[in-house]
């Protein structure tokens, strides 16, 4: 089903309306046919999986890469075919500071705002605008700040626009964004404007009062393209929704006719779901789920951005902590590897109080961890492949003071043949190793240690397909031997294939547990939001996004 | 330290992805492309020699002057040696030039005008340049300075000092047992170009061939990484400036022990050649990383070049010039190199 456009009986003016768009990158083609129109009044929610297409339809919105010829976008300022020959020159031009700038007559706030935090507000809104000069090269502060007060007046916000952005709070932030991007707009009565998930790491009663400033543009003539995980959201703040599945639409539907669970479907598609259930299935069948003893407990865990969170990690058990961008799992991982230290509650290993401070905490008491970002935080990308998989273990690998090569020499190519790496070249640099590759190498380092508890962020992200089932393979294998492993991971596909159970967080918080006979990509989705579960989290102190 | 948040971007990660996923790639090994960039720096070295021993035959190639070119760089190469500390473990010191002239002075001034005894005295030296070292520490891991900003001003403020314990005269007048350690000869070698390449060897060892050494690298080339990992980034770092000190101490005290006595503008001009020598030794023996082997490659480089050069006639501004081209042409292969890396 299409969004139809250009009925008559439709009482509210089309702003922008995509045609046909479609895009391949190579043979690849992750956008076919897409239509999507955005109408003065409404606001309208765009959902779909990882990999539906969604970003790059809102890249190509954004004019960051040309749509397929045959394709048309039309928006106010300009009249713009699609298949123009400028994606190279645009997505250049995009490192630049601004985020807004990309297509005149359509505002974007992205997900990660464009604000300089340090920077006053009328400063970051110059970032965009540029300041008058005045002679002799001074600048002219006041057009600016103008331009802020009216930008703030329109999201209701009242702050002073000398204060630096690092003061406001999150949703402020979000608004604030907002705001420059309506500015951005000039004196339209009908802006276009396009949320790029401006509420993925508030706290609901934060992102809330985004969707309520968000709803009453839309009243007062804006369109909005509101792109969020969170479906309900959607089901609460959109007019209409459209659902991305295989860089097709699947629905687009006024939102008062759609149910949360026909949105699901529609993202999921049932064949999908179908074979992931049976994934699941037989891996069930292959690793009988069997009660292990508890391994790493912990109790009321709160820090920067978790709240109470309680979880028990068993011997021979895979549990899975998933949840959307920014719910706080990467941070759950940190404090349970000592990367954290600023926390409070209550951790045990095997029935030992562990309070780690530093890692090495974290590693004598048998913890290992996989950090995600693995060229920044999980491997060392000048050292060779043999000094990133001994540097944990490289104590035990001394001759009379010095290093024993001989047995370290050993060791590496133990792990290099079992975590498969290839090339299996012990003195290649980090660096020139495939993502995949890089992780086999960053897990065989966390194995090496021989750790009881395992925790690895994010195990597959930007690694080539060829190297998932070997990771998998790897991470089941350490269960297997008895340790607990705890997966974090954005991706559901991801949680129900490696999954013995699992957590679902959002927004800091624990919202939902699902035991190996419920872990299914729909029940991950249909987890409920940190609002409806946890009533009094509204009443808790907001959760800070982290500074800078 | 700032962290990201639950957006792991791997931007970085992802732009060396090799699309193929496990294709063999061309390797590097001894005997190959990777034999040049180890080597170049020596065949740069006996190129050198050559030419001058041809252009001056009766003057260069001879004991007398490999004697003078060898003690000429055994200060500078105690110096850097200790500078390496630092660089490896991903930190400037620019401290060790003031570091040298302060030790080298309070040496000269208390075994000179204190009386006091001449063990004492050095010992007092050696560890005022640990003190120095631990204060940089201090500095660059309690209070987040800057290492570059803070060694600069805390090399500026042993300026100060040195100027003031001399009351800003040269120091001589020394006991005779301290230039007695600098005359002292073996095989008409000063005793001190040994100790210098001793030391050469203990830290070469200790870099390359110790845990102590590899965890020290994994600082330098990715801390987050090796914090995670277990490795103790804070202690390793204090403990390399704290070296670096000591090491600038044990270089004051031959220097005091060459001259016969201390100069209080010494300092400022041993700042390039230390780095110029560790830089350019970056890119030899182990490129990439800042090694003992490049390091004495190439302050041998530097001394034969300016030594040649200077037995040309060259004049007096040839060495300065020679000093920081070298510098410049070092950090530019390394840049290339880097570069090189990423691409692959």
């Amino acid at each position: 089903m299409t969004d139809v456009g250009q009925n008559a009986e439709d009482r509210s003016a089309v702003l922008l309306e995509m045609r046909s768009i479609s895009k391949a990158f190579g043979r690849n083609l992750v956008l076919r046919d897409v239509d999507l129109t955005l109408r003065s009044g409404e606001v309208h929610g765009l959902v779909g999986m990882n990999g539906s297409g969604k970003s790059t339809l809102i890249k190509i919105l954004a004019g960051v890469h040309a749509a397929e010829p045959g394709g048309s976008i039309a928006y106010p300022g300009a009249e713009a075919a699609a298949g123009e020959e400028r994606a190279g020159a645009r997505s250049r031009r995009r490192l630049s500071m601004t985020t807004a700038r990309e297509r005149p007559g359509v505002g974007f706030v992205h997900q990660d705002l464009g604000l300089v935090p340090e920077m006053s507000l009328v400063d970051n809104f110059a970032l965009t605008f540029g300041y008058e000069a005045r002679r002799w090269g001074g600048v002219r502060t006041d057009a600016v700040r103008a331009k802020v007060e009216s930008g703030l007046a329109r999201v209701g916000i009242d702050i002073d626009p000398e204060e630096p952005v690092s003061t406001l709070g999150a949703a402020d932030r979000s608004l604030f964004a907002i705001a420059r991007a309506l500015e951005q707009l000039g004196r339209t009565e009908r802006p276009v404007l396009v949320l790029d998930e401006p509420t993925a790491s508030l706290p609901p009663h934060e992102s809330e009062r985004v969707a309520e400033v968000v709803t009453d543009l839309a009243a007062r003539g804006a369109a909005v393209l509101f792109v969020t995980h969170h479906l309900a959201e959607i089901m609460a703040y959109t007019h209409r929704v459209t659902v991305l599945r295989d860089g097709a639409v699947v629905l687009a539907e006024p939102t008062a006719e759609v149910t949360k669970d026909g949105v699901i479907d529609a993202m999921l598609g049932v064949t999908v779901e179908r074979r992931l259930q049976r994934q699941h299935d037989a891996h069930e069948v292959a690793a009988a789920p069997q009660e292990g003893e508890a391994r790493l407990v912990a109790r009321n865990v709160t820090a920067d951005r978790i709240r109470d969170v309680a979880l028990t990690a068993r011997a021979g058990e895979v549990l899975v902590v998933t949840g959307l961008v920014g719910c706080g799992k990467s941070q759950l991982g940190r404090v349970l590897a000592g990367a954290w230290p600023d926390y409070e509650g209550e951790l045990e290993v095997d029935g030992v109080l562990y309070r780690p401070r530093t890692p090495q905490d974290a590693i004598a008491a048998g913890v290992a961890y996989v950090p995600a970002e693995r060229m920044q935080r999980g491997g060392i990308p000048a050292f060779t492949a043999r000094e990133n998989i001994s540097l944990g273990v490289l104590r035990d690998h001394r001759r009379r003071g010095t290093l024993d090569r001989r047995s370290e020499d050993r060791l590496v190519r133990r792990w290099l043949d079992d975590a498969q790496v290839r090339p299996p070249d012990p003195e290649l640099p980090f660096a020139s190793f495939s993502g995949g590759n890089q992780q086999k190498i960053v897990l065989a380092r966390a194995l090496a240690t021989e750790p009881d508890v395992l925790i690895v962020d994010e195990p597959t992200q930007g690694v080539d397909v060829g190297a998932i089932p070997v990771l998998y393979e790897q991470i089941r294998r350490t269960a297997e031997r008895g340790a607990a492993v705890v997966i974090i991971t954005s991706s559901y596909e991801e949680a129900v294939e490696i999954g013995d159970r699992a957590l679902v967080m959002d927004r800091g918080h624990v919202v939902a547990e699902l035991a190996a006979s419920e872990l299914s990509v729909a029940a991950l989705l249909q987890a409920p939001a940190a609002s409806a579960s946890h009533p009094e989290s509204k009443t808790e102190g907001a959760v800070d996004v982290p500074r800078g | 330290m700032s962290h990201a948040g639950d957006a792991a971007t791997n931007d970085q990660a992802l732009a060396v992805t090799d699309p193929s996923g496990s294709g063999a790639r061309p390797r590097a090994r001894r005997g190959s492309p990777d034999f040049w960039p180890k080597y170049t720096l020596v065949f740069v070295l006996l190129l050198v020699v050559l030419i001058f021993s041809v252009a001056k035959p009766e003057t260069f190639p001879t004991y007398t002057n490999l004697v003078s070119i060898l003690s000429s760089q055994t200060v500078l190469l105690t110096l850097a040696l200790g500078a390496l500390f630092p660089l490896v473990a991903g930190e400037f010191d620019l401290s060790v030039g003031f570091a040298l002239g302060f030790t080298a002075m309070v040496l000269a001034v208390l075994a000179g005008q204190e009386g006091v005894p001449l063990v004492p005295a050095i010992l007092i030296a050696i560890v005022a340049g640990g003190v120095i070292g631990g204060v940089n520490a201090f500095l660059v891991i309690r209070l987040r300075v800057n290492a570059f900003i803070a060694t600069l001003a805390s090399g500026t403020v042993l300026q100060g000092l040195t100027l003031w314990i001399s009351g800003g005269q040269v120091a001589a007048n020394l006991p005779d047992g301290i230039s007695e350690i600098g005359r002292t000869r073996i095989a008409d070698m000063p005793v001190l170009v040994f100790v210098a390449g001793l030391l050469a060897i203990v830290v070469g060892l200790v870099l390359a061939k110790t845990a102590w050494g590899r965890y020290l690298y994994a600082t330098g080339l990715g801390r987050e990484a090796a914090r995670l990992s277990g490795v103790k980034t804070g202690v390793l770092l204090a403990a390399a400036f704290i070296l670096s000190g000591l090491m600038a101490g044990v270089a004051g005290v031959m220097q005091t022990a060459i001259l016969g006595a201390a100069n209080p503008d010494v300092g400022a001009q041993y700042l390039l050649p230390v780095f110029a020598a560790g830089f350019l030794g970056a890119t030899a023996i182990r490129p990439g990383r800042f090694n003992v082997g490049g390091t004495v490659l190439a302050l041998l480089l530097l001394a034969v070049g300016i030594a040649g050069l200077t037995q040309l006639g060259a004049p007096l501004w040839v060495s300065p010039v020679f000093n920081g081209l070298a510098l410049i042409i070092a950090v530019a292969l390394a840049v290339r190199r880097r570069d090189a890396l990423s691409k692959l």
